[in-house]
């Protein structure tokens, strides 16, 4: 059995599947900040009937280390760096992004001055020592940073990337003489830029201790529920690339954890594609502030290696060198704002109605519209939530009406207004995915999820002429659905500078000794890799940025970053090329296989799929607001939907976690797997 | 027009100009370009007025739309596929020799819907010295390749007659190449999304959703003009030096603000001098519209609307009016100071939301490797460099930050230097000089990179600020000089000053760049207690300054 757990501010969501018998249980249970592994083994504690006390594996996904950034709640952290270079964390990129803000701030670091301690000890750009290590020089730091009552160190020195003979030596003195202290060290990434490394280095320390004891505590916990064990059995969490890892390996280097969440989405995306036969697709997640997108081409989403917290165009955010998915977003959700500015100006987003008080039609005492308030008037939403809320249509209408009055138009106009403008803005999401890196949406389908996305995929889809729309079952909790698709996985990753295809030998050996590291990885965990992805960094020598290119099969790297290279900037060039990083994820993929679509989400089989069943009868029926005016739509309950099922829009589809918007000119069917499939135009349902 | 469809096409423009602007960075060649973000791309309307532009520094305001209404005026008639370029620094928004222009006027089903424009810093265009600016040149034909407004691309075929000749002049051809494709397929890019829209929503909305990014920016600005002073306001201050000899250059502003406009008055200033220093028309503008592009507080995209009660006034030869051929090389001088002026001009009468003087220049420097056998180009070393902002009412300056012509302009990692040029950098540190920026809102600090050089090499420098630092405000100090100092093996101090011409160092040498602290705001005595004792806390000042500066009391703080 599986079991998957993925905590969130508000909710904990707990998903169980049983290979045996196909059956996915789902548990949701309150989230626990005040000490989150709480509301974790309680639900546990609910889905132990269906375990019968039989072996689980444990997939958790968390937002413990994100919280502890966000929220500056970190330990105590001392920062050991190199003789000349104290100030690396207040000089940063000296970069101003917010171009005409004659005050601008730069970001805080998480270490400040005072915590920061120089050795006297170098290493050349071409990794040779220039200065040796002072032992001596470290037992005095050990000294300072013990008398400081640190609880966490973070090693970084000058040019590690390259050679980190001097890290690890003081890092091990420091352990050695700091005993119970949390000491890492930025070699971990062997990637170059001195204030991304380590700022990584830093903010892994921050956290570290505070994951230390929440992994511990869970580890307890759910040993008294027999779960963990051995090899394939040890209870793990999700990494921000896609993949999981032993708590082990998460407690020695917590910063890969930080965005967890939205990789499991994908993960479990690319589950759904491979199952339903998806290869090139978009997974898209609309929540209440943003908007985000993963590009998934031939069954592998894009690959990063590098994540900004706190990002924003105002700000220059923190640089963490932490293998991730690629996810772009845009600032337009379900709690989005929609204003008209002093100058006349129609605007969605940035700003949102949160979680509290909520958009105005909650009837918590919000007065500004939000987008889930002109779903609400536009008849998408049911007058009572799945959770029991009873919507407030009057206060829905009085926080559009001001907008009415200022543009001279009738309501419902402003309505349906602004949901064009929040879901063009949320369909520039899709074309920062596609269309801005050279991609054609029509060649991909989409496969959405979360609270927000089923109620906007398909105007999305349509302004970008997508293939078509897949909507899971418990679209809601697909992410905790998707940890238990997630494969074990380890990166490995180096900056390297060679000529192409001269520095040939190189790679090669460089590529192998990377393979040799991800698999050392996983035998630390008791496992074995199964699978090693490559790439490359590929660029025309000199140019500005590399593109990331497949390097499984060397000779076909070339060609493939010319068609790359063609496809993002329009243009090839007669130039020689040169490769500046390799990157190597290993994976057990084999073992992480089979696992069920969800509640009810079975495999129905194709024959069921193509029964000739009539339209299934509504369970009611309401007047939408469609871009072209009120129409009257079929209502349906998702659980009462059977495989083979075909609808014609417009309608509403209603679940327990999110509600999908079928438009009058689109269809739906429903496959073998329960999932919703929106097409427009052409196709015959 | 449907508003709201309007706000979509709006929408889609400004992504269509991020979009342009990060195929420029993604796909150049030059490190000015890829991580100093030296340029800028954006769409106008059939008339020439910018609507949109995506950029990474502000400097280059306001010159998009002169290039394209200088191409409108030359050529008149356009074919789709069309593409024109020009470096000419005084005319068609030209700044200096080494910004390129380049121009695409825009179709849809065969009608003009708009242009597009880019314009960047190549690093290598020709001329005396490597790099292509000096602070030495006699006339701009020293200072690189010259094109003057020309059809470089004509219905889709580009002109390789003129890509040849480029190539013969440069340095570096296939970087300069390199970029120049860059731009033009940043302009393809963003054709294709503005032709898009028209064939949506049709020609007729998508000009008025142009007209409408303009009108509101025009709004914006009547309105931050409203909350303004009123009344005359003059600043005075110092350029370092000619160039020539010591002698500083004065300069001088005098805003006059009314309820409907803006004016910068520049009558007065010095005259044009013999070195490289001098500023032309189109850089003024540039200046003068980045301090007041500050003052408006929108989230609305910049475009010519915001210019609209925007009122300059200079007579031609000043030195932020240089003529042909006067040399203009490191234009940014006077250009940073034009902005840096009216700011000045105004901080007074602003109750502490413009913040004291930051150290304002650039301080770019080039090392210019020994080319050896074997190296396919010659190294050149191009770096700017941040340093100490101003204190204002209720926060220090901010440190080791980009000047006010910068922007999302990131700095060279030190491993990644080290990687690509023969150097060994010693230290790369906050500049801690306690010398000036004192103030009850100190100036943040500057920043010194310390490099030894591995392989012999020329250097040229252009720190201006040096004899005339930041100035304070409010009883605040001045802040500290930007300088370069380089010693020889031997650590004999060969110079140090802000200027520094093609000085040639051997092996072993070490070159200091050091920008200063800025200026502070407010009496140092009213200094609250708690910032000096985090201040001493983290070693940013001493003891002893603190004493001397702010009267602090060691210990007084702890309970």
């Amino acid at each position: 059995m599986k079991l998957a757990v993925d905590v969130g501010g508000t909710f904990t969501d707990l998903v169980l599947y049983d290979e045996k018998t196909g059956n996915v249980s789902i548990v949701k249970c309150p989230s626990t900040p005040e000490g989150f592994e709480r509301g974790v083994l309680k639900a546990v504690d609910e889905a132990a009937a269906e375990r019968e006390g039989r072996e689980v594996v444990f997939i958790h996904g968390s937002t413990v280390v994100i919280n502890h950034l966000l929220e500056r709640k970190g330990a105590r952290t001392a920062l050991v760096t190199t003789k000349g270079f104290r100030d690396n964390l207040d000089i940063q990129r000296t970069n101003r992004p917010d171009l005409y803000n004659l005050r601008y701030r730069k970001p805080k670091p998480f270490v400040e001055r005072a915590d920061r301690y120089e050795v006297d000890e170098r290493i050349g750009a071409d990794g040779a020592v220039v200065r040796p290590l002072d032992p001596a020089e470290i037992g005095r730091i050990a000294e300072r940073v013990r008398a400081g009552g640190y609880e966490a160190v973070a090693v970084a020195f000058i040019n590690a990337y390259k050679n980190p003979v001097h890290e690890r030596e003081a890092a091990r003195l420091l352990k050695e003489m700091l005993p119970g202290v949390y000491v890492t060290c930025s070699s971990n990434v062997a990637l170059w830029r001195e204030y991304e490394r380590t700022n990584t280095a830093v903010s892994s320390a921050y956290v570290g201790p505070a994951v230390h004891s929440y992994l511990g505590k869970l580890e307890d916990g759910l040993r008294e529920r027999g779960i963990g064990g051995e090899k394939e059995l040890q209870p793990t969490m999700m990494l921000s690339n896609g993949g999981r890892t032993t708590f082990d390996e998460a407690r020695s280097w917590p910063i890969d954890l930080v965005e967890s969440g939205p990789a499991a989405g994908i993960t479990g995306a690319c589950a759904l594609g491979e199952r339903t036969g998806k290869r090139d697709f978009i997974a898209l997640d609309v929540g209440g502030t943003t908007a985000k997108a993963g590009l998934v081409e031939n069954g592998k989403p894009m690959r990063l290696q590098e994540y900004t917290l706190e990002p924003g165009s105002r700000s220059a955010g923190y640089p963490l060198l932490v293998p991730t998915v690629d996810i772009v977003e845009v600032g337009a959700g379900g709690g989005s704002i929609v204003r008209v500015t002093e100058d006349g100006a129609i605007r969605v987003g940035p700003d949102s109605a949160g979680a509290n008080p909520g958009p105005a039609c909650y009837g918590r005492g919000g007065r500004l519209p939000a987008v889930t308030d002109a779903n609400f008037l536009a008849g998408r939403l049911p007058e009572t939530l799945a959770s029991g809320l009873k919507l407030d249509r009057a206060a829905a209408e009085r926080a559009f009406e001001p907008i009415a009055r200022q543009l001279g138009i009738p309501l419902e106009d402003v309505v349906r207004g602004a949901l064009r403008v929040a879901e063009s803005k949320m369909a520039q999401v899709l074309r920062l995915a596609t269309v801005a890196r050279g991609k054609d949406p029509r060649e991909y389908d989409l496969i959405a999820y979360g609270g927000s996305a089923p109620l906007h995929a398909a105007e999305m889809a349509r302004d970008l002429r997508l293939r078509s729309v897949l909507i899971p079952p418990n679209a809601g909790v697909f992410s905790a659905w998707g940890m238990l698709h997630a494969p074990f996985l380890a990166d490995a990753m180096r900056t390297v500078w060679v000529s192409w295809p001269e520095g040939r030998e190189r790679i090669e050996r460089e590529t192998e000794e990377l393979v040799a590291e991800a698999q050392a990885k996983f035998a630390a965990m008791g496992l074995t890799a199964r699978s090693f992805e490559k790439n490359a960094e590929v660029r025309y020598q000199g140019q500005a940025r590399s593109i990331t290119v497949d390097a499984s099969d060397l000779d076909r790297v070339a060609e493939a970053f010319a068609a790359a290279h063609k496809e993002k900037f329009g243009f090839t060039m007669d130039a020689p090329l040169e490769i500046t990083g390799i990157h190597v994820v290993a994976s057990d993929a084999e073992a992480a296989a089979d696992a069920g679509t969800g509640s009810g989400g079975t495999d129905a089989g194709a024959d069921e799929e193509a029964r000739t069943a009539a339209s299934p009868v509504p369970a009611g029926r309401r007047r939408v607001l469609a871009s072209d005016g009120w129409h009257e739509a079929a209502v349906y309950r998702r659980g009462d939907l059977k495989p083979g099922d075909r609808i014609d829009g417009p309608a509403v589809v209603e679940e327990h976690t999110t509600t999908t918007y079928v438009p009058p000119d689109a269809k739906l069917a429903v496959d073998r797997f329960a999932n919703l499939v929106l097409t427009f135009g052409k196709e015959e349902g | 027009m449907d508003p709201f469809t309007l706000a979509i096409i709006e929408g889609a423009l400004m992504a269509a100009s991020e979009e342009m602007f990060g195929a420029v960075k993604q796909s150049s060649y030059s490190p000015i370009i890829y991580e100093v973000l030296d340029y800028a791309a954006g769409i106008t309307d059939t008339s020439g007025r910018l609507v949109v532009q995506g950029n990474g520094i502000t400097g280059f305001l306001g010159s998009l739309s002169d290039a394209v209404k200088a191409v409108i005026a030359k050529y008149g008639r356009f074919e789709p596929g069309d593409a024109f370029a020009v470096n000419d620094p005084y005319t068609a928004g030209g700044t200096h020799s080494s910004d390129v222009t380049v121009v695409r006027p825009y179709f849809a089903s065969g009608e003009l819907i708009g242009f597009g424009a880019c314009k960047a810093h190549l690093t290598e265009m020709g001329g005396a010295r490597p790099g292509s600016w000096s602070t030495e040149a006699e006339d701009v034909f020293a200072e690189g390749f010259r094109l003057p407004l020309i059809k470089l691309v004509d219905r889709g075929t580009v002109n390789e007659t003129i890509l040849e000749l480029l190539s013969a002049n440069v340095r570096t051809p296939r970087e300069t190449l390199g970029d120049l494709y860059a731009q033009l397929g940043a302009l393809q890019v963003g054709e294709r999304r503005v032709a898009e829209l028209v064939q949506r929503y049709g020609a007729e909305a998508v000009a008025a959703a142009m007209d409408g990014i303009i009108v509101r920016g025009r709004k914006s600005a009547e309105r931050m003009l409203r909350k303004l002073p009123k009344g005359e306001f003059v600043a005075e201050d110092y350029l370092d030096s000619d160039g020539k000899t010591d002698k500083p250059v004065y300069v001088r502003v005098k805003l006059t603000i009314t309820d409907d406009a803006f004016t910068a008055d520049f009558t007065g200033s010095s005259p044009a001098v013999a070195s490289t220093i001098n500023g032309t028309w189109p850089s003024l503008e540039c200046g003068v519209r980045i301090a007041f592009r500050a003052l408006i507080d929108t989230d609305e995209p910049t475009s010519d609307g915001m210019f609209a009660p925007l009122r300059i006034v200079c007579p031609s030869g000043t030195v932020f009016t240089a003529e042909p051929p006067t040399p203009v090389s490191t234009y940014w001088e006077s250009s940073d100071m034009a902005t840096d002026l009216v700011l000045k001009a105004l901080a007074g009468a602003m109750g502490g939301r413009i913040p004291a003087g930051h150290t304002l220049s650039v301080c770019a420097s080039i090392l210019a490797f020994e080319q050896r056998p074997g190296d396919e180009s010659p190294l050149i070393f191009c770096e700017p460099m941040g340093g100490g902002w101003g204190g204002s009412l209720g926060q220090d300056g901010e440190s080791a930050l980009v000047p006010i012509s910068d922007g999302d302009t990131n700095s060279i990692p030190v491993e990644v230097l080290e990687a690509t040029y023969p150097v060994l950098v010693e230290r790369y540190a906050l500049n801690l000089d306690a010398s000036g920026g004192s103030g009850q809102f100190r100036g943040g600090y500057g920043l010194i990179r310390q490099m030894k050089l591995l392989r012999p090499a020329t250097l040229t420098a252009s720190f201006g600020r040096s004899l005339f630092p930041a100035w304070g405000i409010e009883g605040g100090s001045n802040g500290t000089p930007n300088y370069v100092e380089a010693k020889d093996e031997d650590g004999n101090v060969l110079v140090r000053s802000g200027r520094v011409n093609n000085l040639a160092l051997r092996a072993g040498a070490t070159v200091s760049l050091v920008t200063g602290v800025g200026g502070g705001y407010g009496d140092p005595a009213k200094r609250d207690p708690r910032r000096v004792e985090d201040d001493v806390r983290n070693g940013l000042i001493s003891v002893e300054d603190a004493q001397r500066l702010y009267g602090y009391k060691q210990g007084a703080m702890e309970r």
